[in-house]
């Protein structure tokens, strides 16, 4: 019986991963800034799923990311110029579209995001 | 004969529909066939035998009757001359019959000619490839303008022995900065050779991620081997592992297929759709001034990026990006030609004192039309607002420039670049209002309103005046005899039958600019006098001042409209448009006819257009 749970386990996390598997962007609106855009890559991996986020320049990997049923969270890294912020996302996989909330911890003495804004990604490929 | 050297000039400039077709054959056996015909006609051009003009056949010939009889260089000055509208009648059949049927079929696809990275573009893409923030292009040669008056059109984007030698260089001197660099080195992929990594196996393992970025398309294991070898011979004069590297990366920088942007030949009768690499390196060559970006070589690789939605989706990510700046700048400085300013031209230092003492004012000057027309595309302004708006770009030093109260502006004015709605008659709307566009337009010491009249024909309208004739005093030549203001000299200038077929339609639209003066600063006299900036054209139409002068080009804007398209496509395909080329602006006007004049609809329809996404077919 344990065992055939763990099965069914395994098999729902690997049906999730190929669900999210894909190119997926969104914009994040915050009040008196200009629209920022997101863009994410998940892709089947052994056991799994792992991602990135694209940036300006370079991409960077997804950390910690799971997926239980519909939602999904992970984390991401980013350094600009000496300072490091950590994003957690966390959200709501619904088909072709992500609902995410982010929130931020900063490295610097800037105030931490929490709760931070919504960010819905589409699927585009 | 100067008078109809101005004829098309005068009905495109007021804008006048032309006139309906006429029999074109009549024209040619009054003015032409009396050197082009008979058993050895002038030039081997014989016009009793020319068939109707059309897009299928003698398209050469009537490309060259077109723009001969255009510019008169034809008839011949000792010959017969056709009245204005005569010619203009000619011109309008020739004109007609080849773009009806070059269009019969609707927007086609076209050439995709080989082109080098201009200067810019290879700063920018080694920039990215390497991570290096230097300007890697710095030595080479400022490159030319060619097809629709740009730089980066592959009818001059050759490449000489001299100017090869000058890309090795710059190859060598940034790859030997990369190497020492931390951040360079993690964005080549270098990795240090170890007891389970040989140096051999290293260098292919940097290749490998190395080589695809760099020719922006995968690549097969025979492409690879000659920069191995490269590795080898290194190797083999005793260089260390890092500049083993050097040496093989510069073969890398210095291949064809990273210096130039190509596809494979279409040897096919059907024209063919581009792969998704070439269509990204298309989209980020037009957008962006650079190499495509991981998400962009991801879509390629899914195989998604031609897909409508996606596309879709990527053009309005790549216009907000930062680096949609690269291509605006450059777009925008050519266009208007405010790349020159400070370049070619600057503001006279005893005059404009301000201009030449103060870099931030200078730098705001010379960012204003670019960062407008960013402002335009990033919140799909319409295309017209270029002509006439209720907002623009300014700084604290910006406006104070142009007069402004600065405690009727926005509290947050400061030292950055801000989107700000105008007050009431301002005079600021549009490109017209700024400092840049109205200091190339004048001389560095006085406004000229041949200047600016002809700036606004050939940037605005699209219908540049043809060059004034030989032997044409200036006005500074009887300065003993010159009366006080400009438009006093101007009026004897046009008193000279010789000047006054141009410049009546040139000198009107300079005098409702008079309120600025040579660095765009709003004044209301002249030389002591009041400014008179009335002007009438020659059909009629009168107006007085900037504004009225914006109001006239907005009713007219289907010229404008033309004109920018044309630029804008020409500038995304890196050539100079064909005949077959005006069905897709046609298609592209239609669409922004449709949608309001949305910026972001001009860029998509020249991205979705057949012209930009698929290659013609070499065969006949």
């Amino acid at each position: 019986m344990f065992r055939r749970l763990c099965l069914f386990a395994l098999l729902a996390s690997s049906l999730h991963a190929a669900g999210v598997a894909g190119i997926w962007t969104g914009q994040l609106t915050e009040p008196n800034r200009d629209p920022q855009d997101f863009s994410f890559r998940f892709a089947e991996a052994s056991g799994g799923v792992s991602g990135k986020m694209y940036g300006d320049n370079e991409s960077n990997p997804l950390k910690d990311l799971k997926i239980e049923g519909d939602r999904i969270t992970f984390t991401v890294t980013t350094e600009l110029n000496g300072q490091v912020n950590k994003f957690t996302f966390r959200g709501i996989i619904r088909g072709n579209e992500i609902e995410l909330t982010r929130e931020r911890e900063s490295s610097s003495k800037e105030k931490d995001e929490k709760p931070g804004p919504t960010l819905v990604l589409r699927r585009i490929a | 004969m100067t008078a109809l050297r101005c004829a098309l000039l005068s009905l495109v400039a007021v804008g006048i529909a032309t006139a309906a077709p006429v029999e074109g054959r009549a024209f040619l056996d009054k003015y032409c066939v009396s050197c082009h015909s008979g058993t050895k006609p002038a030039a081997g051009f014989n016009a009793r035998e020319i068939a109707a003009p059309t897009a299928e056949t003698d398209t050469y010939r009537w490309s060259r009757v077109l723009a001969r009889v255009r510019a008169s260089e034809m008839p011949p000055r000792n010959a017969p001359t056709p009245a204005a509208d005569e010619r203009e009648k000619f011109l309008s059949w020739v004109d007609g019959g080849m773009h009806s049927g070059a269009c019969a079929n609707g927007a086609v696809a076209g050439p995709i000619p080989i082109r080098r990275l201009n200067r810019d573009e290879y700063t920018a893409t080694i920039r990215e490839l390497l991570n290096v923030h230097q300007d890697a292009g710095h030595d080479l040669p400022a490159d030319g303008a060619g097809g629709e008056g740009f730089d980066n059109a592959a009818e001059i984007l050759s490449l000489s022995p001299l100017l090869a030698e000058k890309y090795r260089d710059a190859a060598k001197r940034t790859l030997e900065f990369a190497i020492r660099d931390s951040r360079a080195r993690a964005r080549i992929g270098i990795v240090e050779p170890s007891k389970s990594l040989t140096p051999a196996a290293a260098a292919r393992q940097i290749l490998d991620g190395f080589l695809p970025r760099a020719f922006r398309r995968p690549v097969t294991e025979t492409e690879k081997q000659p920069f191995l070898a490269l590795f080898q011979a290194a190797q083999r004069e005793h260089l260390d592992f890092d500049h083993s590297v050097v040496f093989m990366l510069r073969g890398v920088l210095m291949s064809p297929r990273f210096l130039f942007l190509s596809v494979p030949p279409n040897p096919g009768p059907v024209a063919r759709p581009l792969d998704d690499y070439a269509l990204a390196s298309r989209l980020s060559y037009f957008l962006w001034g650079s190499m495509p970006d991981e998400m962009l070589f991801d879509l390629a690789s899914l195989g998604k990026l031609h897909e409508p939605e996606v596309l879709h989706e990527e053009i309005g990510r790549m216009l907000r990006s930062g680096k949609s700046m690269g291509f605006v700048d450059s777009f925008t400085g050519q266009w208007l030609g405010t790349r020159n300013l400070g370049r070619d031209l600057t503001p006279d230092a005893k005059l404009f004192p301000k201009y030449v003492s103060d870099a931030e004012l200078r730098a705001d000057i010379g960012f204003q039309p670019a960062v407008f027309f960013h402002t335009l595309l990033a919140t799909n302004a319409p295309i017209t607002d270029l002509l006439d708006s209720n907002w623009t770009i300014l700084t604290k030093k910006l406006a104070t420039l142009y007069g402004f109260d600065l405690k009727k502006l926005p509290k947050e004015l400061d030292e950055q670049p801000k989107r700000i709605e105008l007050p009431p008659d301002s005079h600021r709307g549009g490109v017209l209002g700024m400092s840049a566009v109205l200091a190339v337009s004048s001389y560095p010491y006085r406004t000229s309103p041949v200047l600016r009249g002809k700036w606004v024909l050939e940037s605005i309208l699209g219908a540049p005046p043809p060059p004034p004739p030989p032997n044409v005093p200036t006005l500074e030549e009887h300065a003993d005899t010159q009366p006080a203001t400009m438009r006093e000299r101007l009026a004897r200038h046009r008193a000279d039958p010789a000047c006054a077929g141009c410049h009546s339609r040139i000198d009107p639209i300079g005098f409702a600019l008079e309120n600025y003066d040579a660095l765009g600063q709003w004044r209301t006299e002249d030389a002591g006098k009041p400014v008179d900036n009335t002007g009438t054209l020659p059909d009629g139409a009168s107006f007085a001042g900037p504004d009225e002068l914006r109001a006239l080009l907005l009713a007219r804007k289907d010229l404008f409209l033309r004109s920018f398209t044309s630029r804008m496509l020409g500038f995304a395909l890196g050539r100079g448009l064909t005949l077959k080329d005006r069905c897709a602006v046609d298609a592209i006007l239609a669409q922004l006819s449709e949608n309001g004049y949305k910026s972001q609809t001009l860029i998509e329809g020249i991205v979705m257009s057949p012209v930009f996404r698929y290659q013609a077919g070499s065969a006949k």
